[in-house]
């Protein structure tokens, strides 16, 4: 079970860790996932009627046209967090599902907890907009509902997702990131749809070392595709190589899309993550 | 080297076996993997390492090969350096005629001829004092031919039949000490044997002794002084028989009543095992007969040191069983000669055929050499051990073969396989117990 009793506590630890944190930063009181500053919009003008109070009367308005109008604001816009996981067959490996589902449902509590709303998407589904703190565990039936299997397809989970409303979105992005030309696509589209961007790379330490042993046949987890190899000392420095270059390549990936990446593995203490991601 | 049980071999197919097992066993289970992205590039800067066999592997491998090996009962032969020596009796018995019209003295010669290796020797030769291991030198010779001087060796040469028709006898050999005892008898009415020692002639009367100087040579003559042409034999080996009961079952199992004349007390001379023998039935368990020259009846014996005796009809189950342990050089033979108190050849053969009816082909193991009863004869001799000497037709070069040809001529090796697979197995115990 991945969002159990355990997890939830740590959630509520979680909370008061990150405005702790946030405190020492200067932003007291704020989630950063809250539209920042708190200001209310202008939202035009309407003729004035009687029981209009008179500080809202536009009178550059009334000097230009004589006409009494008045200027109408609307209330502040909630922050949107929308999480994209990627539930594809290579997540399945190591524990890096759970991890991502963990991460993202941390995220989705604090931002709830802050008066945002929330939406989780991937290839195979996606929620609708989460507006209440008491609604979280609506978000954490959606994320373990979310389809399983398969490969990544991050386009098409952000096709899935709810329509986004105004206030300012933030996106975040769980995933493994083995097929770069997708995520490529993937996050171009996000950048167009969203204030920032966050990609959260999966990465289980046992995925970038070599098994210890001596002949391996290795099944990829989305494919199906075998590969056997006997892992002498050039396959495996071959590999530690590739490896490297991938996390690099990675990283060059998200930035040149103007994503913020941050490596999360399955051990990693929740708390950690979570400040990590959202400072 | 041979095999005794070669198709114990097919336990090699294990060793196969076993490598297929292990490699089954050792192939890797497909392992999950997220993506074989960053593997391609392995898949292709990665070159086959050569793979080191397991030493458990290893292990049952050299067990199950040792094993086979050692089912199989190799054995290894060696060029003897002892001499065997296959004599054939040319005694009047010989004359006996088995129902293919063959005489038995025909007959064995042709199983002999067939045995290979084995070549007849002429008594002219130096044969006797290489069969007895005897060094030429510094021996000294005595020549008995009393019942009461002989001390009966470690076996008998019989010097065939002479052109004159008596059949001659050294009737034993022993050495002791510096000296050489030979008994010297006949059969028939002789009473003056001619014995060549060296390159002296000795003419002993039956019933004298003496001891003279061995020079190396040792021939029976005739009466005319001339070496009796004729094969020899030679007896080397004890085999030990219970005098009191061995004889008279063996009578009893013929269905031949004793003779007349026969008498406990008489000429057979039973000796204890190792010690000296002497004149007159001894009775107990550790009675060894050794001399079976006996009125009429004519037991070459091959005397075993350290087999008991056991009774049976039985002489010749005791020389089976001897056989099968007789670890030197050793010439059987029975025979039963022909007297005049037994009758003629066609009691020979009814004798003959009564001994093969209590199984007395069975009762020998065709081994290397050793062979069956042939006809009234048996003849066994490792080809391995004989001497080559010469054949009729080449004379002997006269080497003597060194030492007394006592030993193994064929060494078993499966002791020394089975040891090794034990030990193998005992490592392979100890590697592949669970480490904690």
């Amino acid at each position: 079970m991945i969002f159990d009793a355990e997890f939830r506590r740590r959630l509520e630890v979680l909370k008061r860790l990150v405005a702790r944190a946030l405190a020492g930063r200067g932003g007291a009181g704020r989630s950063p996932l809250r539209d920042r500053g708190g200001r209310v919009e202008f939202g035009g003008h309407r003729p004035y009627v009687p029981g209009d109070e008179a500080e809202t009367i536009d009178w550059n308005v009334y000097a230009r046209l004589e006409a009494l109008v008045v200027k109408e604001f609307e209330a502040p816009k909630e922050a949107q967090l929308l999480l994209i996981l990627d539930r594809s067959g290579s997540m399945g490996c190591f524990r890096k599902d759970a991890a991502a589902l963990r991460a993202a449902a941390a995220l989705g509590w604090l931002a709830l907890a802050g008066g945002a709303r929330v939406a989780c998407a991937s290839r195979g589904g996606a929620s609708a907009w989460i507006t209440a703190r008491e609604r979280f565990p609506e978000l954490l039936d959606a994320l373990e509902r979310l389809p399983r299997g398969g490969a990544a397809d991050l386009p098409e989970a952000l096709r899935r997702a709810p329509v986004p409303g105004s206030g300012r979105r933030t996106v975040m992005v769980f995933s493994d990131l083995y097929e770069a030309e997708p995520a490529a696509r993937a996050l171009a589209a996000f950048r167009r749809r969203a204030g920032s961007v966050v990609c959260v790379h999966l990465v289980a330490p046992e995925e970038l070392r070599a098994p210890d042993a001596h002949a391996v046949i290795l099944r990829d987890a989305e494919s199906g595709e075998t590969l056997e190899l006997e892992l002498g000392g050039k396959a495996r420095a071959a590999f530690q190589v590739a490896a490297e270059h991938f996390l690099e390549e990675r990283g060059k990936l998200a930035a040149s899309h103007g994503a913020r990446l941050v490596r999360l593995s399955p051990g990693d203490d929740l708390v950690a993550a979570v400040e990590r991601l959202v400072t | 080297m041979s095999l005794l049980w070669p198709w114990a071999l097919l336990g090699l197919l294990a060793v196969p076996l076993l490598v297929w097992l292990d490699r089954r066993r050792r192939r890797p289970r497909p392992t999950a993997w997220p993506s074989l992205l960053l593997w391609r590039g392995v898949a292709e800067a990665a070159s086959p390492t050569r793979r080191r066999a397991e030493p458990l592997l290893l292990l049952e491998c050299a067990a199950a090969l040792l094993l086979s090996l050692a089912a199989a009962g190799p054995v290894l032969t060696a060029d003897s350096e002892a001499p065997v020596v296959g004599v054939l009796d040319t005694g009047e018995w010989m004359e006996a005629r088995r129902s293919d019209g063959r005489s038995a003295l025909e007959a064995t010669r042709a199983e002999l001829r067939r045995i290979p290796g084995i070549e007849i020797v002429p008594a002219k030769s130096d044969l006797l004092t290489v069969a007895a291991g005897l060094r030429a030198e510094g021996r000294r010779v005595a020549i008995g031919t009393s019942r009461a001087d002989i001390r009966p060796g470690p076996g008998y040469v019989v010097v065939g039949r002479a052109a004159q028709g008596d059949n001659l006898a050294i009737d034993a050999v022993r050495p002791r000490g510096d000296s050489l005892w030979f008994a010297v008898a006949t059969d028939g009415k002789r009473r003056e044997v001619a014995v060549q020692v060296g390159d002296r002639t000795v003419t002993l009367r039956t019933g004298s002794a003496a001891t003279v100087p061995f020079a190396g040579t040792l021939r029976i003559l005739d009466r005319d002084n001339f070496a009796a042409d004729n094969l020899v034999r030679l007896d080397r080996t004890p085999v030990g028989i219970r005098y009191d009961r061995g004889l008279k079952a063996l009578a009893a199992a013929v269905g031949a009543g004793l003779p007349a004349r026969y008498d406990e007390s008489g000429p057979l001379v039973i000796t204890t095992r190792g010690g000296e023998p002497v004149a007159g039935p001894v009775r107990g368990a550790d009675c060894t007969v050794e001399a079976g020259f006996f009125d009429g009846l004519l037991l070459g014996e091959i005397v075993w040191e350290g087999v008991k005796a056991r009774e049976g009809p039985g002489i010749l189950r005791w020389r089976g069983k001897a056989l099968a342990k007789m670890a030197g050089p050793a010439t059987l033979w029975i025979g039963l000669p022909l007297d005049r108190d037994w009758g003629d050849a066609s009691t020979l053969a009814v004798l003959v055929d009564r001994f093969k009816r209590f199984g007395l082909e069975r009762r020998y193991r065709e081994r290397r050499g050793f062979r069956k009863v042939v006809g009234d004869a048996v003849v066994v001799g490792r080809p391995v051990g004989l001497v080559r000497t010469k054949g009729i037709d080449r004379p002997w070069d006269g080497r003597m073969p060194a030492g007394e040809g006592r030993g193994e001529r064929e060494r078993s090796l499966r002791g020394v396989l089975a040891a090794a697979a034990i030990l193998v197995l005992v490592c392979y115990l100890y590697l592949g117990r669970p480490v904690p």
